[in-house]
């Protein structure tokens, strides 16, 4: 599974334009955390049973469980599969993090959005979509976070930390001032710590250097996904959560 | 110490650690566990008074999102607000801080 963190220059268009490479790129990240949950279930269900087993007393409950969760998977798979290109990626995973997801809520409702106030629960429905097509999940851990960009913008620096931590190989940015700074080769940041290095590019970059680089899938591929798509990737399958919204 | 959850790394989280990560209050998220519309371990109570403690499966809540909102119904509502106020992809772009590629 290669991760990859996008910032707000890809999520947002994505999220808001259902016509968009964006949008269509969000659909592969979906496909690819559907495989990656199916791979994930047995552990998570190991890690709630050590819990457990080690903690007497305690209960668990809530829907999805494990199970359930492995059902809804196997159901969305099922819905979307027919309609994608035969070779689509199954192994590229989108990471988000507080700061990721704090700037989704704030570019849907803050100031320099035209959307700006509109709807804060949109704003919301916004943050749960990045992350429901989100692999992999950073929680916590950003009260001290490194200057990657060499000041350029501290606001950014977060985001490279999200894929140090993530160990994502890819940034995926449309910001060129202050992270993927030339839009033909990366821009790499390193791991104070590992030396381990991020490699922050544009989507042009990535589309046609990583994504669609192989015999087996193009850009016309990515073009002919309906970026409609995500919404079958996230919608609710109503088949095992019997519980009231 | 961050979570990371990914394919390889299931975690069990705390509600404040929920909370932060989708941008709601943890009343938000304890609502959720009361109506059990996300996953959750309900730990031993450590005294009288004290409100019971959780940890909550960071894949499950994920998972659960789609049925604590309505997101395809969501996605297009906020795509048609976005039409209706003349953002497309390119300007969603500008009005994050970044800018299309050339060959775009």
């Amino acid at each position: 599974m290669q991760l990859v963190v996008a910032d707000t220059t890809v999520l947002f268009p994505g999220l808001i334009d259902p016509d968009s490479l964006y949008r269509k790129l969000l659909v592969v990240f979906a496909w690819g955390k559907l495989h990656a949950d199916l791979r994930a279930v047995t552990e998570e269900q190991a890690e709630i049973d050590r819990l457990l087993a080690r903690t007497p007393g305690t209960q668990q409950g809530g829907h999805p469980d494990p199970g359930q969760l492995e059902a809804q998977v196997r159901q969305r798979i099922a819905l979307i599969e027919d309609h994608l290109p035969a070779q689509t990626p199954k192994d590229f995973g989108l990471v988000v993090s507080p700061p990721i997801t704090q700037e989704v809520l704030d570019i849907t409702i803050g100031d320099r959005s035209a959307l700006g106030g509109r709807s804060p629960e949109l704003a919301h429905a916004a943050v749960a979509s990045a992350a429901a097509v989100s692999t992999a999940q950073i929680v916590d851990d950003f009260d001290d976070v490194p200057h990657y960009t060499e000041g350029r913008d501290r606001k950014d620096d977060p985001i490279i930390h999200t894929a140090v931590l993530a160990g994502a190989e890819w940034i995926l940015s449309q910001d060129k001032k202050h992270i993927a700074l030339d839009h033909r080769k990366p821009t790499i940041y390193a791991d104070p710590h590992t030396r381990r290095q991020h490699k922050a590019v544009s989507l042009g970059y990535f589309l046609n250097e990583v994504l669609c680089s192989g015999i087996h899938f193009s850009v016309d591929d990515l073009k002919s996904i309906d970026g409609n798509f995500l919404a079958l990737a996230v919608q609710s399958t109503g088949c095992v959560n019997a519980e009231p919204k | 110490m961050a979570h990371v959850s990914t394919s390889l790394k299931p975690q069990l989280i705390k509600v404040a650690e929920a909370a932060a990560f989708l941008r709601v209050s943890t009343s938000t998220i304890h609502n959720w566990i009361q109506v059990g519309s996300i996953p959750y371990i309900k730990l031993p109570e450590s005294g009288a008074g004290k409100r019971a403690d959780y940890r909550i499966p960071l894949r499950g809540l994920i998972a659960s999102l789609n049925s604590n909102y309505d997101l395809a119904a969501d996605l297009d509502e906020l795509a048609s607000l976005a039409r209706e106020q003349g953002i497309d992809a390119d300007r969603a772009v500008a009005l994050a801080g970044g800018q299309p590629d050339p060959q775009d």
